[in-house]
């Protein structure tokens, strides 16, 4: 899953990367709201968190020109401003949601899901295909009843997969979601990750999930 | 009387002065009349008996009372007496009105029964009969009248007097009360709502009411501004605190959930320590700002030698040597100036610390003071990063910084502003010259005249 932040304090900035890295995210980070606008109109992101108080170009008004452009990124206003008509205003200029500084990570990751939960149209926060569960809440996966260990590069991977699944994903396409600007790997590194997950998930399985597209990427789905 | 409202006290007291007065009016009215009706009484008396006069004669030796001799009218009785004394004709109430001396032209006065009356008489000759007496007396009190007319104009007149002084009372005291009435309904509308931006509405005329309603509007005025920045103060420093807090939160959850080993959490709490101190500067600032706010009674005046004061600051920032910035003062000696030398300090201080701190690795920061035209001038210039024009009507705002993305916890965004408000505390006007990127130049004008005065 691919987020987006942009708040212009460095110290804040840099802690929201931290955490939300080692809970499994990519990550991209800017500092400011034209810098935002380039990045959603440049990269298809799950979630946008977006400070208010920005220079160049503040919040309200990078959500004001996106949705102007129909662009459809859900937004979570991360911001100070804890008035009433602070969060009506932000709300009403077409963000998804409205978190007060200081926050707590568990509610901002809770308020992640929700808008995820929202676009893939999935009720809860389990995903599931056969008998392979994911709670994103827990990041517990299960197949068969048996707990699976996942790295968070890997879970991530796997997430991704479960919310589109049945459709076939390239290869360009699972990079640009799970992996951020700033990853240096090698060019294989989907077909690597897919390796591993593959190993954990279908080894000594009879229904095989991971299928591999020839020519176009993966797809997450039960053969019949 | 305390616990009546003023509108029933203005009616009471208006009420009862005009009962007073129309008591005064009548018993003078009264005095009047009584006097010119005894001797109106007396005047028809007079007439009466002389127009009987002519109706009596003599027919054949006998007295002859002709058919319009009026025995009553008007309340007088007369009677006829011959020359010997004996009644003739004619009715007596008492006999005391007969036993009367006849005097011809005499008009006396009898007192029978505790009554006054009046008594006229006069002789009728006939040619050479003897005289006959017309006798005409009057009550003293026959203007009868008259004075039913008084006493049932005191009877009717009088409640109704009473009636209508009290409501013309009530209505003067409610007419010229509604304004206070107004102005106490708003005020306690404005208690109740908490809104003060509500304002009694005033009406033309500049009568003591008026004046007052416009004094209260000053004051909510006044309060309003006061309340407005107050809040906005709050609101900003409460803005200002919540970012370090949001990052010790996230870092302590970071370091409780996520930290593998002892160098993240040593990064955590370097962190923490880090947002600390920018939290303790803030709030410093914080309460040096409203120290100056609200300690403008408590500062001292006198006569501080400005151009001593300068040099020494500008002397302490050339010790320190920061960036490399070279420092160049152009000071004009003894100019003195009227103030609060911590607050002036203070004052200098943020310009030039302001200076260095936008100013270039290894630049220059100039400071002049100079008098002209009976102004002091004093200037602070640095070839920094300049301040580009939308932003210099910012620049004063409390908490607005130039260059936000530096978190280094130097600058709260607060110098400018207290330089600010302690120039105009001394009728100073802070002016600012920039250029994006080559230099800004603060300059603090302060009148010498005004500040003497």
């Amino acid at each position: 899953m691919r987020i987006l932040i942009a708040e212009d304090d460095e110290d804040l900035n840099e802690i929201i990367v931290k955490k939300l890295s080692a809970e499994g995210y990519a990550i991209d980070t800017c500092f400011d709201g034209e810098e935002a606008i380039e990045h959603i109109e440049n990269v298809k992101y799950d979630v946008a968190i977006l400070d208010i108080m920005m220079p160049k170009l503040d919040g309200i008004e990078t959500v004001k020109q996106l949705r102007n452009k129909n662009n459809m990124t859900p937004i979570i206003f991360l911001t100070a401003k804890d008035s009433i008509s602070d969060k009506v205003k932000g709300l009403d200029i077409g963000a998804n949601d409205y978190l007060t500084k200081p926050f707590s990570f568990d509610e901002l990751m809770a308020r992640i899901r929700v808008l995820t939960r929202t676009v893939s149209g999935n009720a809860t926060n389990i995903y599931s295909l056969d008998d392979l569960t994911l709670n994103t809440e827990t990041h517990i996966v299960m197949r068969n009843n048996k707990e699976i260990t996942l790295t968070a590069l890997e879970y991530t991977l796997l997430e991704y997969l479960l919310r589109n699944k049945n459709k076939i994903l390239s290869r360009q396409k699972i990079e640009d979601n799970v992996w951020s600007y700033d990853y240096e790997g090698g060019t294989n590194v989907v077909d690597v990750y897919i390796a591993y997950l593959r190993k954990k998930i279908d080894d000594n399985q009879n229904v095989k999930l991971i299928h591999t597209v020839r020519g176009i990427g993966y797809c997450l789905k039960v053969d019949k | 009387m305390k616990k009546l409202s003023i509108k029933l006290k203005i009616t009471i007291w208006f009420t009862t002065t005009m009962i007073l007065l129309s008591i005064v009016v009548f018993a003078f009215f009264m005095l009047i009349s009584r006097n010119t009706s005894s001797s109106q009484v007396k005047n028809t008396l007079v007439n009466i008996v002389d127009e009987n006069t002519r109706e009596v004669s003599y027919d054949d030796g006998e007295i002859d009372i002709d058919d319009d001799f009026e025995m009553l009218k008007n309340g007088v009785n007369c009677v006829v007496f011959d020359s010997s004394g004996t009644k003739v004709s004619g009715y007596l109430e008492y006999d005391e009105f007969g036993l009367e001396k006849l005097e011809d032209g005499v008009l006396k006065t009898v007192i029978v029964n505790n009554e006054r009356y009046f008594i006229y008489d006069k002789l009728v000759y006939d040619d050479d009969d003897p005289p006959i007496w017309v006798r005409g007396i009057v009550n003293e009190n026959n203007n009868i009248f008259l004075s039913s007319v008084m006493y049932l104009s005191i009877l009717i007149c009088f409640p109704l007097l009473i009636i209508l002084a009290s409501i013309l009372g009530y209505f003067i005291a409610w007419h010229s009360l509604k304004p206070i009435k107004e102005i106490s309904k708003m005020a306690e509308e404005i208690e109740k709502s908490g809104d003060l931006s509500k304002r009694i509405e005033l009406k033309n005329n500049k009568d003591e009411l008026n004046n007052l309603a416009v004094t209260f509007n000053n004051m909510f005025k006044q309060l309003e501004t006061n309340f407005e920045s107050e809040r906005n103060f709050t609101s900003d420093a409460s803005h200002e605190l919540r970012t370090p807090v949001a990052i010790i939160l996230a870092q302590c959850e970071y370091a409780f959930e996520n930290a593998t080993n002892t160098d993240e959490l040593y990064e955590a709490i370097g962190a923490i320590q880090k947002q600390g101190y920018r939290m303790s500067k803030l709030i410093e600032s914080l309460l040096q700002f409203t120290r100056i706010e609200q300690n403008i009674e408590n500062t001292t005046m006198q006569t501080i030698n400005l151009s001593s004061t300068i040099t020494s600051i500008c002397e302490e920032y050339e010790l320190i040597d920061i960036k490399g910035i070279t420092l160049e003062k152009y000071i004009q000696n003894d100019i003195l100036f009227n103030a609060d030398l911590s607050l002036i300090t203070r004052l200098c201080q943020n310009l030039i610390q302001n200076a260095y701190r936008y100013g270039n690795e290894n630049g220059k920061v100039i400071v002049t003071l100079k008098e002209e035209n009976n102004s002091i001038l004093f200037s602070v210039n640095d070839n920094g990063i300049g301040i580009s024009e939308d932003e210099i009507s910012n620049i004063f705002k409390r908490f607005y910084r130039v260059d936000k993305s530096r978190s280094d916890g130097k600058g709260m965004g607060l110098g400018l502003a207290m330089v600010k408000q302690i120039a105009e505390m001394y009728d100073g006007t802070v002016k600012v010259q920039s250029e994006l990127g080559h230099f800004s130049t603060f300059t603090v004008i302060f009148e010498k005249g005004l500040n003497e005065s």
